[in-house]
C-alpha cells in the first residue's frame, strides 16, 4: 500500500524525516511521535503533498507528487482547525466531496450520509463557526470518509475531545479497522492509539525508531526505566527499604521530604509499596510518575538508535 | 478537463457563497460606488461652479473620469479577490484540504479566479451603470446604450485579463503577493504602458485595453490631441487583434500559475 526507500525531506537546513525506510501493507498502523517528530512531515509525503529531498514515495504502486488521482482513493483528516467563518457543515463537506470529482447531487447525499454516520447529521446546517471543537472533529471525519475511501489518514483525531468524544472517536475507528480498510492514526498520545489495536511506527526526530505489534512495543516498554516521585516524611527510611525490596536503579533525595526513584520492574516497585506501608508504618503522602511512558519509551528509543544502550529484540 | 471544470466552478460558487459576510459585502458596495458618487460631485461642483463650466468640458471629462474610477475600482477589487487565492487557504488552514483532493490545487486557483472576476465585473457593471445614468445628459442622444455596452466589454476584457496576472502572482507570491500586484499595476502596467516607444508599451495590457476602448467609444479625449497620442503609442492594431493578445495573455498566465500550483511545495507546518 505504502512504500518508503531511504526518503529524507529537508526544509532547508531543518530535516523533516530522515532515512526512513517502510513498507506499509493493507492494516491499521499507529504513528506515534512526540510533537514536532516527523509525523505530519510523513503524512505529506505519503500524500504527495511534499517531494522527499532524497528517495522516493509510492502510494499503491505509484508516486504520489506526480499521481493526483491517487488522493481519490485516501481520507484525509488533518490535525489542523478548519477556519470557514459562514459555510455550513453540510456546505462545507459537499464541497469538500465535489473536489473529488462528484457532481453536486451525488456530492450532496454523500455529504449527509457521512455526517449521519459521524452523528452531526443534527447540526449540519448551522454555521461551522458555531460548532463545538468536537463537532468540528466530527466534520473533519465526516470529509474524510465521504468519499469512501480505502485509507483513511487521521492525524491527532483525539485533539480537544472531551472523554465522551474519545470514546466515540475509539469505537468509530476500531469500526472502520475491522472493515478492512486501511487506517493509519497519528498521535502523540499511546493509549489512545492503542485501544484501536494497530501495528505501531515509533517516529522521533524525523527518525523511525521502531515498528512492531503492541505485544512488541509492550516489550520495549516493559523494559524501559520508570522514574517516579515519592513524597513521605521518613525519606531516608523509605529509601533503604525500597532499594532492600526492589531493583532500583537510581534513587536522589529531591528534598527534605521527597525522593526520585528509577527502576526497570515497575510492577514489582507498585507490589512492594502497600507491603512497606502496612509493615514499617511509612507514611507516603504522594506518588507521581515524572513522565508518562511514551517519552520515556521515546527516550530510551533515541538512546538506542544512538547506541548509547543495548538492546536486543526490537524491529 | 471536465472534472477540473466542474471542481473550479465548485470552488467558484462556495467561494462567492462563504464571502457573503457583512465586511466583504459592504467592501464590494463601496467599491461599485465610488465612481458614481465621485462623478456626480463632480458634475455637481460644475453646475454650481462661479467660474462657469461649460457643457462642451463636461462632456470631454465625464467618460474619461468613469473609465478612470471605474479601472482604479476594478484594478482594487481583482486584488482584493485574486491575490490571496493561496495565502487565504495557507492562513485559513483550509489548503491541506483542499490540497488532498485530486485536482484540488488547480481547481482553487482556477475556482478563485472566476470568482474574483465575477465579483469585480459585477461591481464594475453597477459604477458602469450608475455612472451611464448620471452623465446621460452629457452625451448625445442614443450614445448612452453604446456608452454603457463598450465599457461593460472593455471592462470585462479587463478583468479577464488583469484577473489572471494577480491570481498567478498571488501563486508565486504568497506572502507579498497584494505588494506585487501593486507594483506590477503602477510599475509595470502603468509605467511601462505610457512610455513613449512603439514596442515597448505594448507589452502593457492598459494599452491594449486603450485602443479598444478609442475603437469602441470613438475618440472621447480632447479633439486636437489625437496626434500627440499617436505620436507616443503609434497606431493600433484591429480590435480583433487586441482581444486575441487580451486573450492570449490570459490563457497564458492561467497556464503558468496553474502549472506552478500543482508543482509547488507548500509548506503548511514545519515539524521538525
Amino acid at each position: 500500500m505504502i512504500e518508503l526507500k531511504n526518503t529524507t525531506k529537508l526544509y532547508k537546513d531543518v530535516i523533516g524525516v530522515n532515512d526512513i525506510c517502510l513498507n506499509l501493507q493493507a492494516g491499521t498502523y499507529g504513528l506515534l511521535g512526540p510533537n514536532g517528530s516527523g509525523k505530519t512531515t510523513l503524512i505529506n509525503l505519503i500524500l504527495g503533498q511534499l517531494k522527499p529531498t532524497i528517495g522516493s514515495v509510492t502510494l499503491f504502486g505509484e508516486n504520489p507528487w506526480k499521481k493526483s488521482k491517487l488522493l481519490r482513493r485516501i481520507g484525509l483528516c488533518p490535525s489542523v482547525e478548519i477556519n470557514y467563518p459562514k459555510a455550513t457543515g453540510l456546505e462545507w463537506v459537499t464541497y469538500m466531496v465535489q473536489l473529488h470529482g462528484f457532481r453536486f447531487m451525488e456530492a450532496e447525499k454523500k455529504a449527509k450520509e457521512s455526517l449521519d454516520f459521524v452523528g452531526l447529521s443534527h447540526a449540519m446546517n448551522r454555521p461551522m463557526r458555531n460548532y463545538s471543537l468536537g463537532m468540528r472533529q466530527r466534520a473533519k471525519i465526516g470529509q474524510a470518509i465521504a468519499h469512501d475511501p480505502e485509507l483513511l489518514i487521521l492525524d491527532e483525531p483525539f485533539n480537544g475531545l472531551d472523554p465522551i468524544g474519545r470514546h466515540e472517536m475509539s469505537v468509530f475507528l476500531k469500526t472502520w479497522a475491522s472493515q478492512g480498510k486501511g487506517l493509519i492514526l497519528a498521535s502523540h498520545i499511546l493509549h489512545e492509539v492503542e485501544a484501536i489495536n494497530p501495528s505501531f511506527l515509533l517516529i522521533s526526530g524525523g527518525r523511525l525508531l521502531a515498528s512492531g505489534s503492541p505485544a512488541e512495543v509492550r516489550n520495549i516498554l516493559a523494559d524501559t526505566p520508570y522514574e517516579l516521585t515519592m513524597r513521605t516524611s521518613t525519606p531516608k527510611q523509605l529509601a533503604t527499604l525500597l532499594i532492600e525490596h526492589c531493583e532500583i536503579e537510581s534513587l536522589k533525595f529531591t528534598s527534605k521530604t521527597e525522593i526520585l526513584l528509577s527502576t526497570r520492574s515497575a510492577p514489582q516497585l507498585f507490589k512492594v509499596i502497600p507491603e512497606i506501608i502496612h509493615q514499617h508504618q511509612i507514611s507516603i503522602t504522594a506518588i507521581r510518575s515524572t513522565d508518562d511512558s511514551l517519552n520515556t519509551l521515546f527516550s530510551m528509543l533515541m538512546k538506542l538508535h544512538r547506541g548509547e544502550i543495548m538492546q536486543g529484540g526490537l524491529s | 478537463m471536465k472534472n477540473i471544470l466542474q471542481n473550479a466552478i465548485a470552488t467558484c460558487l462556495y467561494e462567492i457563497r462563504s464571502s457573503f459576510t457583512i465586511q466583504r459585502t459592504s467592501v464590494s458596495l463601496v467599491l461599485a460606488l465610488f465612481p458614481p458618487t465621485m462623478l456626480g460631485l463632480l458634475i455637481l461642483g460644475a453646475r454650481f461652479s462661479r467660474a462657469g463650466v461649460s457643457n462642451s468640458i463636461l462632456q470631454g471629462f465625464t467618460p474619461l473620469l468613469t473609465i478612470t474610477l471605474t479601472g482604479l475600482v476594478c484594478l482594487l477589487s481583482l486584488i482584493l479577490w485574486a491575490t490571496p487565492n493561496v495565502s487565504a487557504e495557507l492562513e485559513g488552514k483550509s489548503w491541506v484540504f483542499i490540497a488532498s483532493r485530486p485536482g484540488g490545487r488547480i481547481s482553487i486557483f482556477l475556482g478563485k479566479y472566476l470568482a474574483a472576476i465575477s465579483v469585480s465585473f459585477t461591481i464594475c457593471i453597477i459604477a458602469i451603470s450608475l455612472c451611464t445614468f448620471l452623465i446621460n445628459s452629457q452625451l448625445p442622444t442614443g450614445d448612452a446604450v453604446k456608452f454603457w455596452i463598450s465599457l461593460s466589454g472593455l471592462f470585462f476584457l479587463a478583468c479577464l485579463a488583469y484577473g489572471g496576472i494577480f491570481s498567478l502572482l498571488g501563486v508565486l507570491f504568497i506572502k507579498r503577493a497584494m505588494t506585487f500586484s501593486v507594483g506590477f499595476v503602477i510599475g509595470a502596467d502603468l509605467i511601462m504602458g505610457s512610455v513613449p516607444g512603439v514596442l515597448m508599451n505594448k507589452f502593457s495590457i492598459r494599452y491594449h485595453l486603450q485602443e479598444i476602448s478609442l475603437v469602441w467609444l470613438g475618440w472621447f479625449l480632447p479633439s486636437n490631441s489625437e496626434t500627440g497620442y499617436r505620436a507616443i503609442f503609434g497606431e493600433g492594431y484591429s480590435v480583433t487583434a487586441h482581444i486575441l493578445i487580451i486573450f492570449g495573455v490570459t490563457l497564458v498566465t492561467l497556464c503558468i500559475g496553474a502549472w506552478a500550483i500543482v508543482n509547488r511545495e507548500y509548506i503548511t507546518a514545519y515539524e521538525a
